[in-house]
């Protein structure tokens, strides 16, 4: 089954991957690994999963000013995400995502955690805001 | 569809150079994230660096791109102490091949026309703002500071966003630069707290707890005491986005845009929550993460100390010996050090044995871990949250320099 959902294109860009989902806010300084793009903050819900080369879908961002170095490190590294999908955007992530060159999309027309859930497979078109999900067959 | 003045197209356009214009292409995108519908001039910025190599080829970019601060722009700390390097060093070690790397990370923003304060309280020695001046720093401690207290308007902005608005001189008008989004929206009732005995970690646990409470809503205070000092003021605005999402707090007869509770909260009638000093109580339990007697350090200097507090430390340490098994930091801007040396406050730090520490963040960039530190005490709920690799002891200032001298922690609260 594939749901298309629209929403907004912040970062222009095209990008595919596995999805992986998380309800709780990320720290890419001190939450996610950049050596390994994987999540090592304690007790987080994806705790231990690797965010690398995924379509990264979260809330929204939180911690210190200094993530969008974190996620340029990641970029630079080939840890990153392949696209970002926020439910809320916030700034520190946003101009992360734009400096990384990694898709970014919000404001999709259905909540992105009722459709998609972690091991879909995503495509994401910044450039026109449209997100296209395989659900994983169950 | 964001408004840009002639300008402002021209620099999106690439006609002041392309550091300018991807500047402005960043600052554009998160004005049209926010929805705002035009940028304003900024008044100031602060800038920081320095956690990841990669960055160096960003401001290379910039550097190449001719970037160069359009509005007054000053500069964290970039973590070397020059008259302590080796004993104070960096989180990353205290090599010469580290200072080296540090002294090239700082280099870029002093080429691009910081002022190399190297300290967070630029707000206190020269970055001049007043109400409704616009301003976009690193550091959250000032960020509250200056919308509380001085009532100037600037958001919780991230590390790239500090450069672009200091590039281009411009800011994206949303969140805490427009009046809407300034006013109180939680009451925080003081009145059962008795201020007379209040020390500086008081007021901090206060502010602590307090964030936990409202989260990422703007409280106003009501019952404290009519007149507050700058170090007071302090105290409460750095713990507040720690343990909360504060961008700002009202104090009625204080914050510049409250004359009254009632224009601080625009009229509107607000949920109250009652504080007491079982919440201060509290607060202190839940930044204190150790509960051993013997301490081997003493920071205090997050967010770096005023010229009073400097002063009120050197004269409590005149004549007394720091216990050998502790080292005491205490830290401040090298602007307030050259006052301290004059003054003759340094030597008395110095001859008690504790050290008088420049250019070091106290807090998230606070190196003692390095240095072998493991159970620190500290007068401040930010550096006790922050200071990684560490067990913290928290309490007054009074309290941690009698721990400095006697060795042992004997924190009342």
């Amino acid at each position: 089954m594939t749901i298309v959902l629209r929403g907004r294109g912040l970062v222009k860009g095209k990008a595919e991957g596995e999805a992986i989902v998380s309800r709780q806010p990320i720290s890419f300084v001190g939450g996610v690994d950049p050596d390994t793009g994987i999540v090592i903050e304690k007790g987080h819900e994806i705790e231990g999963q690797s965010i690398q080369g995924k379509v990264l879908v979260f809330t929204f961002g939180k911690g210190t000013t200094y993530n969008p170095f974190a996620m340029f490190a990641m970029k630079k590294r080939g840890t990153a995400p392949a696209a970002i999908i926020n439910l809320k955007t916030e700034e520190i992530v946003l101009t992360g995502a734009i400096l990384a060159e990694i898709p970014f999309i919000d404001r999709l027309e259905r909540d992105p955690f009722e459709v998609i859930e972690s091991g879909d497979f995503v495509k994401v078109d910044g450039n026109t805001g449209t997100v296209e999900v395989v659900k994983k067959k169950s | 569809m964001v408004f840009l003045t002639k300008e402002e197209e021209r620099m999106l356009n690439g006609e002041y150079g392309a550091a300018t214009q991807e500047a402005m292409g960043i600052l554009v995108k998160i004005a049209e994230a926010y929805d705002a519908e035009r940028l304003l001039p900024a008044k100031s910025a602060h800038v920081a660096a320095g956690l990841f190599p990669e960055e160096i080829e960003w401001y290379e970019r910039l550097l190449q791109g001719g970037a160069r601060f359009r509005c007054f722009t000053t500069r964290h700390p970039w973590g070397i102490d020059y008259e302590h390097f080796e004993e104070v060093g960096t989180v990353y070690g205290n090599t010469p091949e580290i200072k080296q790397i540090a002294e090239m990370l700082f280099s870029y923003s002093l080429k691009m026309g910081a002022v190399p304060m190297g300290t967070c309280i630029q707000y206190l020695l020269g970055d001049f703002l007043m109400r409704g001046d616009t301003f976009s720093w690193t550091g959250s401690s000032g960020v509250v500071f200056a919308n509380s207290v001085l009532g100037a308007r600037g958001n919780m902005d991230g590390a790239v966003t500090n450069y672009c608005v200091a590039i281009t001189g411009r800011i994206p008008e949303y969140g805490m630069l427009l009046d809407e989004n300034r006013r109180a929206q939680v009451l925080i009732d003081c009145s059962r707290i008795d201020f007379d005995q209040f020390t500086d970690a008081d007021y901090g646990a206060l502010a602590f707890h307090v964030g936990k409470v409202v989260g990422n809503e703007i409280p106003v205070f009501v019952g404290m005491p009519k007149k507050l000092t700058l170090e007071q003021l302090r105290a409460i605005a750095s713990p507040l986005h720690v343990s909360g999402a504060v961008p700002m707090f009202h104090i009625p007869g204080i914050t510049p845009e409250a004359p009254s509770l009632e224009v601080a909260s625009g009229g509107e009638k607000l949920e109250k929550v009652q504080v007491d000093m079982n919440d201060v109580k509290a607060a202190y339990d839940e930044i204190a993460t150790t509960g051993e007697e013997k301490l081997d350090m003493v920071c205090i200097g997050c967010p770096h100390l005023t010229y009073t507090e400097i002063r009120e430390i050197a004269e409590f340490l005149d004549g007394k010996k720091v216990h050998p098994d502790v080292k005491l930091w205490v830290g401040t801007s090298y602007q307030v050090k050259v006052v301290a040396d004059r003054a003759g406050w340094t030597e008395k730090i110095e001859n008690a044995g504790g050290l008088l520490v420049t250019n070091i963040c106290m807090g998230p960039g606070n190196p003692c871990a390095a240095r072998g530190a493991r159970i620190v005490a500290t007068n401040s709920p930010r550096s006790a949250y922050y200071t990684p690799k560490v067990e913290h002891l928290f309490g007054s200032t009074r309290e941690c320099l009698e721990a400095a001298i006697s060795g042992r922690w004997r924190g009342k609260r």
